[in-house]
């Protein structure tokens, strides 16, 4: 569905698109994504004109349990938690490709954010990699030391990378230098960003936030 | 010439003064925007100057101003919203 800013109003765009999936919905300039189960197609990715028309299959009979997703101009990628696999797809259409499937029943993927050429991954445990998008060759930039209560929020800009762990929002430079904990004392739900600021939301508190 | 000395050494304090002065040190101190309790809300993002969450019952999308203010909503449904997204304008929902 879209709604047309503050006037509210909601259009449906894909109307019987059968099951959506609740955690891959992506945008890129033109067009939304978004994966769901079909009787005819089985699981399928779904791409669609913000403008409206006929929707299009950009994958279809995949078996994936989403946990994240994103996009950016050439390529969806997306967490595949049944398979503990980042997959990824051209936006035209084409086959799946697996770019990053570590070797190692410990390893959970839950969450990816995209910046440039890489994707960033962020684990059950809170181990945060680097992923090439080209290659898929990986590198461990932060090793977990404690649990998200909310699932894990991973907000990048372009120079460090964010997100909550133990009682605190933490951060890492992208070249992978030592993080640090930029918010002591607090329990973020969910955490994002302007170009001044980190903003979070806490249960009890509110919507808080702090300079970088 | 000690008098010339002098008034550069002055002059030379004075101006890295400023130029120290001029480098801000972030303000790590959290402000409130939105006083709680806002319940456990797990999707938000920022838009150009707002801020915007779907809110803990999943059937409305809220936002503010990045400085703060009180709440509005974007969108009230009475379906359960999973997931939204901002794309300049409009939002996408499923």
């Amino acid at each position: 569905m879209r709604t047309s800013g503050k006037k509210r109003s909601i259009t449906t765009l894909l109307p019987n698109i059968g099951i959506p999936s609740s955690t891959f919905l992506a945008a890129d300039a033109t067009d939304v994504y978004v994966s769901a189960l079909t009787k005819e197609q089985g699981g399928v990715i779904i791409k669609v004109s913000k403008t409206g028309g006929e929707p299009k299959y950009v994958v279809s009979r995949i078996l994936s349990a989403v946990s994240s997703a994103a996009v950016d101009d050439q390529n969806l990628y997306w967490v595949d938690v049944l398979d503990n696999s980042v997959l990824q797809v051209a936006k035209g259409g084409g086959e799946r490709k697996s770019l990053f499937k570590p070797e190692g029943s410990s390893f959970e993927p839950l969450m990816i954010a995209t910046a440039d050429e890489l994707l960033y991954l962020v684990t059950r445990s809170n181990d945060i990699y680097e992923i090439s998008k080209a290659d898929g060759r990986a590198r461990l930039l932060y090793q977990g030391k404690g649990v998200t209560f909310y699932g894990p929020s991973l907000v990048v800009d372009r120079e460090y990378l964010y997100w909550q762990e133990n009682s605190g929002i933490m951060r890492l430079s992208r070249k992978g230098t030592e993080a640090t904990a930029l918010v002591r004392d607090a329990s973020p739900t969910c955490i994002t960003l302007d170009d001044k600021y980190v903003y979070w939301f806490e249960a009890k508190k509110g919507l808080m936030r702090v300079e970088k | 010439m000690k008098l010339k000395f002098c008034l550069l050494l002055v002059t030379g304090v004075l101006l890295t003064g400023s130029e120290l002065a001029q480098v801000r040190k972030p303000n790590t101190a959290a402000s409130v925007l939105v006083k709680g309790p806002l319940g456990i809300i797990t999707r938000c993002v920022v838009n150009g100057d707002d801020i915007y969450w779907l809110e803990e019952n999943s059937q409305n999308i809220l936002y503010t101003r990045t400085t703060g203010g009180y709440p509005a909503p974007l969108v009230r449904t009475n379906i359960k919203i999973e997931l939204f997204i901002l794309s300049t304008q409009p939002a996408f929902i499923t």
